[in-house]
């Protein structure tokens, strides 16, 4: 029968599609935050350098850590990439991930690395304000997040949703350094003066381009995105927070963690070298337009104006202490942090 | 002619596993909220404005249905009792808007009239008077792409009624008017309400296009959670409100169609006489290719545009990189509708012999539950339960089942109710078995109601993305989840395009045939 032949074939060409995936040994399932894309190339070079396959799921920060903690029991993934430290940390403390100090992790700054080794960032990224050349004049631009509630910006600000963890990292920066109170009233502040939440961080970077807002509350490598995308975007970037009351600009990371009682727990260990390595670290900087964390890799995009580590004032919060914060935020703002 | 209805060992045997799974993921998310405290849930509740949002979305999904109908309904009557020109072309085509998923519409019309799309810049203004990322916006897509269900509903029922009740009216001396108020309107209530209620529940629980429109409903707050934060309990919590309220909608909806029911004539004696439109006619045919044009024409070209822009060597090298999502895709879609339609098929065949209707009346639960819903129970379900099936393709065809079954089960009830027992006891009193018998007259008489079932089917799996993107197993995304990342990581552009088109043009090609069968005549219950 014609549906029977149907399905018999649509059954084969599944089964030949799938069988690969599920007998190859030399595997590494990574759960990555990241940006699909942007990762891509480095994983490639690692699947070509090793023979290790990579099996990606590309989702949001949350949605993997829900599902590494769901599957404890029996792991399904083995290296998690979150796009902050914070996830990875609030997974270190649940247990959930297996530490592993790789030799190439000693070059990475000690705040930049879970003291037992359960997580280590591999790039940096940095919360900057992105702005539209032609709707905010150079004079007029904020110098502070904390400029952002002046009437003068309002309805003319706009920030991804905590779907984007970076976004809660970020008042979880602030919390650190201002206290819960007065992050309070910041974000009050901010809503009453139109704040737009945006779906996520592309939308924030495109719709300042195209001069739908003045202002993006984003991270670095956005900017540089949107400058490779059309290098005529009328896009400017600026570190707030840099005069000698202001908090500074926090730096958040791009970790890895080994997931406790992975299957494949040498191809992951093998991929979180690789990510650190010369190469692997290189691929990944330029690919994902991030900042080197490790000495000796040139910072994509210094010729546009982005800085490397230690060119800008840092804003003096570990990334243990917004691991910290993240939930109080995530109850706190959560809510108003939905488009 | 009563029969006691009751359990069967069979019927068990078909029910106990699929209502396993509509009410595992339910049981497991009421579960999960009930870990909320109180008082936590009202004091976020309070900061979502969760009464303003719920009534969003009650504002979003009416607008959804008045629109789908104000689109389907006069389009049915035009082209089943008018002598539009071309009205058989047309409604062949009618229908066929249902093979782009509502969230490709909203793609398509980012591009065209998003601040900085292709109108604007066309207009020389930044942006149009109306945004599109409004209530207004998510209902004007929603509509556009969800019409066809009025639309084929209705016009099945007006070429089923007996022209001859209109006829009677005209006779006594009713005008047009009147006849079409007092006889023919009355007539279709029932099938109106039928395709509204659709789309009034696909509005209700949308997730795609509301949130590419920003538009904040329940689904998008849960996906939020869901995708940002660790926590279980404020989505499991939000879910269940939001099952509690689609039930209470169906419920509600049955009780109102209780009430009116009219035995339809199935094959009128003659086609009713075509009204003739006069001058009217073209204006008729302006609406209809209007609409054509908004909800099919102007979306592939759109689509055929962006995907122009890209050189051909790099889209085709491209599209090779995603041909195991495309393969992913349509494995688990045929799997999910070929094990849809043999449960529904069992069911179907055994309440005919008695089985308690209770057992389809469970499983069509699952039609009322959100895809973002769905998925999220059913991941901390099966991983509970079965973690033999967590994790792999098969829970993906596990969540296509619980989804569709329903529309499955009622195209094989539309199919079985034609037959009359008696066919098949004739074949039985020849000495045939009853599996032989059912093989050898039963189900050749069914066939296209069954090919019709599974096809649609089908085509809601392979454009199933909500729950999909929650379940799939690492390394195994579908081609709506494919176009998703795109969509979302770097927008609506070429490769976004190109994998929506592919997905369109797979769901329009078994679509379209289907359509051309109903136009025959041979397969007329979808």
């Amino acid at each position: 029968m014609k549906r029977t032949a149907i399905l018999l074939l649509g059954l084969g060409l599944g089964l030949s599609a799938a069988l690969p995936t599920w007998a190859s040994a030399s595997e590494v399932v990574v759960y990555s935050a990241r940006k699909e894309e942007l990762i891509r190339p480095a994983l490639d070079a690692f699947q070509k350098a090793t023979g290790i396959k990579v099996t990606l799921l590309s989702a949001k920060a949350g949605d993997l850590a829900r599902r590494i903690e769901m599957e404890k029991s029996d792991p399904k993934g083995d290296v998690f990439l979150g796009t902050t430290a914070g996830i990875a940390e609030l997974l270190r403390r649940k247990g959930l991930l297996a530490p592993y100090f790789s030799a190439a992790a000693q070059e990475v700054p000690e705040e930049f690395r879970a003291p037992d080794g359960g997580w280590v960032a591999l790039t940096g990224r940095v919360r900057v304000l992105i702005y539209n050349r032609t709707l905010a004049a150079e004079r007029d631009l904020p110098r502070s997040y904390f400029d952002l509630t002046d009437p003068k910006w309002k309805g003319k600000v706009a920030v991804a949703s905590m779907g984007e963890r970076t976004t809660v990292s970020w008042l979880a920066a602030l919390m650190a350094l201002r206290g819960e109170e007065a992050t309070r009233q910041y974000v009050k502040g901010l809503r009453d003066n139109g704040l737009k939440v945006l779906n996520n961080n592309t939308e924030v970077r495109k719709a300042v381009a195209r001069g739908e807002y003045a202002i993006g509350i984003t991270n670095h490598y956005y900017y540089l995105l949107q400058l490779q995308e059309d290098p005529h975007s009328p896009v400017g970037i600026l570190y707030p927070d840099q005069g000698p009351d202001g908090i500074g600009t926090p730096v958040f990371s791009i970790t890895a963690g080994i997931i406790k009682g992975a299957k494949h727990p040498d191809a992951a260990r093998a991929l979180v070298d690789f990510l650190l390595g010369a190469q692997g670290n290189r691929l990944l900087v330029q690919g994902e337009f991030e900042i080197p964390l490790i000495a000796g890799i040139p910072v994509p995009g210094e010729d546009k104006g982005v800085k490397g580590l230690g060119q800008f004032k840092k804003a003096r919060v570990t990334q243990v202490q917004l691991a910290d914060l993240e939930p109080r935020v995530e109850k706190l703002f959560g809510p108003f942090l939905i488009p | 002619m009563t029969v006691r209805r009751r359990w069967s060992p069979a019927g068990l045997a078909l029910a106990a596993p699929t209502a396993f799974f509509v009410i595992g993921p339910l049981g497991f998310l009421v579960w999960m909220g009930l870990a909320q405290e109180r008082a936590d849930f009202l004091e976020r509740a309070r900061d979502l404005d969760l009464l303003m949002v719920v009534g969003q979305v009650a504002l979003l999904a009416t607008l959804t249905t008045v629109w789908a109908c104000a689109l389907g309904v006069p389009l049915a009557w035009l082209t089943v009792r008018t002598d539009l020109p071309a009205r058989r072309l047309l409604h062949w085509l009618a229908p066929l808007p249902l093979a782009i998923p509502p969230y490709i519409g909203a793609l398509v019309y980012q591009i065209l009239l998003a601040p900085g799309g292709m109108a604007p810049r066309l207009l020389g203004t930044g942006s149009l008077p109306v945004s599109l990322y409004s209530v207004a916006g998510a209902a004007w897509i929603l509509g556009l792409f969800t019409y066809p269900y009025p639309y084929l509903l209705v016009s099945g029922a007006l070429e089923r009624t007996n022209p001859a009740l209109e006829e009677a009216a005209r006779g006594v001396g009713l005008s047009p008017r009147h006849v079409l108020t007092r006889v023919t309107l009355p007539l279709l209530r029932p099938s109106l309400l039928a395709g509204a209620l659709i789309v009034f529940l696909y509005g209700w629980a949308d997730f795609g296009v509301v949130s590419l429109l920003r538009v904040r409903t329940l689904t998008t707050i849960i996906y939020e959670y869901v995708q940002g934060t660790l926590d279980w309990a404020l989505p499991a919590a939000l879910s269940v409100l939001l099952t509690a309220i689609t039930i209470l909608v169906l419920l509600l909806q049955l009780r109102a169609l209780g009430r009116a029911r009219y035995t339809q004539i199935v094959g009128a004696a003659k086609p009713a006489p075509r009204i003739a439109l006069g001058a009217w006619r073209w204006l008729a045919f302006a609406y209809a290719w209007g609409v054509l044009t908004l909800t099919l024409l102007l979306p592939l070209g759109v689509l055929g545009y962006q995907v122009s822009r890209l050189p051909a060597s790099d889209m085709g090298a491209f599209l090779l990189t995603q041909w195991p999502y495309f393969v992913n895709s349509l494995w688990t879609a045929v799997a999910g509708a070929s094990l849809a339609l043999v449960i529904a098929l069992g069911i179907g065949w055994l309440e005919g012999r008695g089985l308690s209707r209770s057992v389809s009346g469970l499983f069509q639960v699952g039609y009322a539950i959100p895809g973002t819903v769905l998925g999220l129970g059913l991941a901390g379900f099966l991983h509970a339960t079965l973690p033999w099936i967590y994790g792999t393709p098969l829970a993906l065809i596990v969540a296509y089942l619980v989804l569709y079954i329903t529309p499955a089960y009622q195209a094989v009830k539309a199919a079985l109710a034609q037959l009359h027992p008696s066919i098949e006891e004739a074949a039985r009193s020849l000495g045939r078995g009853p599996l032989a018998a059912f093989r050898a007259v039963t189900l050749p008489l069914i066939k296209p109601g069954l090919v019709a079932g599974w096809l649609l089917v089908f085509v809601l799996s392979m454009r199933e993305l909500a729950a999909t993107l929650i379940v799939r197993p690492p390394g195994f995304d579908t081609l709506p989840v494919r176009i998703w990342i795109h969509a979302m990581d770097v927008g609506p552009e070429p490769r976004a395009a190109a994998l929506a088109l592919a997905l369109v043009l797979t769901i329009a090609l078994p679509w379209s045939l289907l359509l051309s069968r109903r136009l025959r005549g041979i397969s007329p219950s979808v």
